[in-house]
Order: C-alpha cells, then sequence, then structure tokens
C-alpha cells in the first residue's frame, strides 16, 4: 500500500511553495482544530518542515480531552455503581478505548472500575453494544458517547437501532460536541490570536463545509485538510495565501472525501435522535448548544436521565494545563507537570491519556 | 488502494496492539465484499468485519471502497480522485 500523500518529493515541493511565499516580516499562528491533525503534524513532523515565522497550535478538537471533569466524573461512579437509582453490578459500560484512562475527581479510571469490576467493555463501533446487551438481557449496557459531528452519527445510529429492534437494555451517556461554539470563542479570545484555521477533514464529511463560514466572515483563513502530510502542508499553503492576500473563503483540498454538502443522511440520523443543548467544556466552560442531548421521545435510551445524573456538579480544579492548551495558549511543553509528574503511563489530565491529545502528541514524538 | 492510514501504519501511530480499540475519529479505508441496504461487510487491510450502511448516503456495491468511522460507512472513495487532488496540490504549488 503506497501512500501519495506522504510521498516525500511531492511534500519538498509543497514545502517549498511554502517557503517561498510565507512574508519573512510577518508571523502566522495557525490551528490544527482536530487531534487527529495534532498526532499527524507531530508523528510526520511537519511543524520542522515549515519556516520559522509558521507556527501550528493544537485546538479544542480531541474530544476526550475536551470532556469536562464533571462528565468524566459521572462516567466513573456509574461505572461503580455510585449513581443513584442503581442496581449495583448490573450496570455495564461501553466505551472508546481512549475513555479509560482518564481520571476521575477521586483518581479511579474507567481501567479501574474494569479491572475491579469487569464491567467495562471496550468497543470498536457503537453497535457492538447491541450484540453484548442481546446476550445478556439481566444487564443494562450504557455506552460512554464522546465525539464531535464525526461520531454523533454513530451513536445516533446505536439508539435508533435499539428502539427499531425493541432492545431496551441499552442506553447512552451523551458527552457529544459540536464545533460552531468552539469557534465562536476561539474566534472572539483576543489572547488566542490565531490567523487561520485547518479544519477537520472528517468533521467536514458529515457537516460540510458551512460551519466554517464563520471563520472567514471574521477574517481568518480556514482550510478543510485530511490527514497526511500533503493534506495538512497544503492547507497551510492556502492559508498563507488567503492571509497574504487578505481574501479569505472556506477552502477544501479534501475533494476526496469532504463536499460541501456534507452527508445529509448521517446529519438526519443525529438530528433524529439528539438535539442541541448547552455542554460544559474542559478549559472552555459552558458553551451554549454545543452539546448533543437525546430527544425526549427517546429518554428511554438516556443514561442521564435514566440514571438521574447531574452534569452541572462542581469540578475540582487541578494543577494540569490541559484547558489553556486546548485554547491555543500555551504548548504542552510549557505545562510544569508535563513529562515529569505527568507521562502516558501517569496521565494526570485528558490530554495525555487520549492517542489524539495534543499532550501525548508532544510526549511521543519529543517535541 | 492510496488513501489515507494503511493499517498497520495506523496500528504503530496509536501504539496499540489490537487496532481496534482506540481509533475513535481516524477513518479508515475499506473494500466491499457484500452487502445489502444497512449493513456490508468489508475487508480492512486483511481482516473482514460487519459494518452499518445507515450513515452512507450514496448507492455502494461489493468492490467499491468506503471510508468506515466507528464501524459506519460514511462515504464512498474514489481512487482516481485520489490521484486527481495530489496534482491539484501540486499545481498549486506550482502557482
Ligand atoms: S502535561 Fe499532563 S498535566 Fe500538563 S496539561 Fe498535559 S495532560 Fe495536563
Amino acid at each position: 500500500m503506497n501512500n501519495i500523500f506522504s510521498n516525500i518529493d511531492a511534500v519538498k515541493h509543497m514545502t517549498a511553495a511554502i517557503s517561498r511565499e510565507a512574508d519573512p516580516e510577518r508571523a502566522y499562528r495557525i490551528m490544527e482544530v482536530c487531534g487527529t491533525h495534532t498526532m499527524s503534524i507531530a508523528r510526520y513532523g511537519i511543524a520542522s518542515l515549515l519556516p520559522a515565522n509558521i507556527s501550528l497550535v493544537s485546538g479544542p478538537g480531541c474530544p476526550v480531552c475536551v470532556t469536562s471533569q464533571a462528565d468524566i466524573d459521572n462516567s466513573i461512579d456509574l461505572a461503580y455503581g455510585a449513581a443513584r437509582k442503581l442496581d449495583s453490578g448490573a450496570v455495564q459500560i461501553t466505551t472508546f478505548g481512549d475513555m479509560l484512562r482518564v481520571t476521575g475527581s477521586d483518581g479511579r479510571s474507567l481501567y479501574n472500575a474494569k479491572a475491579e469490576r469487569n464491567n467495562v467493555h471496550i468497543i470498536y463501533s457503537p453497535l457492538d453494544t447491541l450484540s453484548l446487551a442481546k446476550d445478556n438481557p439481566d444487564k443494562h449496557y450504557v455506552f460512554m458517547a464522546v465525539g464531535f459531528e464525526t461520531t454523533t452519527p454513530m451513536a445516533a445510529g446505536l439508539v435508533h437501532t435499539a428502539a427499531q429492534q425493541g432492545i431496551s437494555n441499552i442506553s447512552v451517556l451523551s458527552m457529544c460536541k459540536t464545533m460552531p461554539a468552539a469557534f465562536d470563542l476561539l474566534l472572539a479570545d483576543p489572547n488566542a490570536k490565531i490567523d487561520g484555521f485547518l479544519c477537520p477533514g472528517n468533521v467536514s464529511i458529515i457537516t460540510g463545509s458551512s460551519i466554517y463560514e464563520p471563520i472567514v466572515a471574521a477574517k481568518k483563513a480556514a482550510a478543510i485538510v485530511g490527514f497526511e502530510p500533503m493534506d495538512i502542508l497544503s492547507g497551510v499553503l492556502e492559508i498563507i495565501r488567503q492571509i497574504n492576500k487578505n481574501d479569505y473563503h472556506v477552502a477544501n483540498t479534501y475533494t476526496r472525501a469532504a463536499s460541501s454538502d456534507g452527508n445529509k443522511k448521517a446529519q438526519a440520523l443525529t438530528n433524529k435522535i439528539f438535539e442541541p443543548c448547552d455542554a460544559r467544556w474542559r478549559g472552555l466552560g459552558w458553551l451554549k448548544g454545543s452539546g448533543m442531548a437525546i430527544r425526549y421521545e427517546y429518554m428511554d435510551y438516556d443514561a442521564i436521565s435514566l440514571y438521574n445524573l447531574n452534569t452541572r456538579r462542581e469540578e475540582q480544579p487541578t494543577q494540569c494545563r490541559c484547558g489553556d492548551i486546548l485554547r491555543g495558549y500555551i504548548a504542552p511543553s510549557a505545562c510544569p507537570l508535563f513529562g515529569k509528574a505527568c507521562t502516558p503511563m501517569t496521565a494526570v489530565g485528558p490530554c495525555m491519556v487520549s492517542s489524539e491529545g495534543a499532550c501525548a502528541a508532544y510526549y511521543k514524538y519529543r517535541i | 488502494m492510496i488513501h489515507f492510514y494503511p493499517l498497520q501504519k495506523l496500528a504503530k501511530y496509536v501504539n496499540i496492539e489490537r487496532i481496534e480499540v482506540r481509533i475513535m475519529c481516524v477513518g479508515i479505508p475499506a473494500k466491499i465484499i457484500e452487502c445489502d441496504e444497512i449493513s456490508a461487510i468489508v475487508d480492512i487491510s486483511g481482516s473482514q468485519r460487519e459494518i452499518s450502511l445507515l450513515t452512507l448516503d450514496a448507492q455502494a456495491a461489493a468492490g467499491d471502497w468506503v471510508m468506515v468511522h466507528a464501524g459506519f460507512a460514511v462515504t464512498v472513495l474514489d481512487p482516481a480522485e485520489a490521484e486527481e487532488t495530489l496534482q491539484m496540490m501540486l499545481d498549486m504549488a506550482n502557482e
């Protein structure tokens, strides 16, 4: 399998164009919004291929990283049977593996619950929950739904299918979020000082390009890009050109997967099951209309109402600087715990736990 | 096939043994072996699994490549378009 988008000659050609066109008199701050981009950039050493006046800043696009401490605490309580109205022992958790080692305020994680209680199941697809639930009708399965526009349709697919097949021992704890409110926040934040955004191609496959219009309306550059070196570099070139010409529009170099309208079927599935709600983000606080709550009609599948979870519970302050990293204020290496108290094996914050977190990327590739 | 993450590369990238457990946001290209209206059996770099077509807004048939997110096909991929895209990027750098 030969990957043309990481071809070395093509990459050289592209970086030469970037060096030629970047104005040495000014600085360019470009935010890669998505955690998968952060990983690609670190892994391929893309920052080192760019002139010094172009900096790439990580953004709030890793779903595990932006999950609030309150939501994490709720998940862990659920796994330990501490939540109210709980027939302890019957509750089973299904989750993406990334959530496993994020620690709660009391120092426990889903990983501990898995080891101690054997009731946490790592799945690849939300639909994997269905077969578990069918095989064990005496247990109740709660899927921990984290993710952005890319992943919410899959959680919706689980509820839709469970309802259709009349499977009642399944629910979803929705911590799903949408990007636009986070963009608004970053655009309005004078400290973030972002000139352009590398927009996540995977989100765009579902949403189309319209969600990025506010970026260009605020006179910042935007390019929808995929995840290979050529994708990212072509996005950087596009952004530099938009800035140099003072001409802003949502460019798309990921046309091989993302169309301008997005995926209407996935959007419809999401809207059938979910509706917008306010959501709390780690580091960004409460953002209006940025969450996805299960609609009233599907209440029987909503773990928050089923188990009476308090999404507004208090959060304990910690030394972790994930919040500042997600806003683009600091790089992970500026956190005093980075690489010392906090490593992937002894992760303090979610940015180090998640395989797409900025701290994990910086640590793994020693930036 | 030339899209995105070859699976072995991906395994290294997320540093896991079992590829399936940690990939949440990354799309994986897969080839359809057989399909009906709502689901398909696909080949992902040599291993087979069932995926859902609930979120695929295009017709797909055996032999097509699709991008898979968390067990759901989200778009049909066209290998020829990948070549064209690369050419477009190279042209862009020449402008
Ligand atoms: S290095 Fe650890 S403690 Fe510091 S911001 Fe990152 S995850 Fe938090």
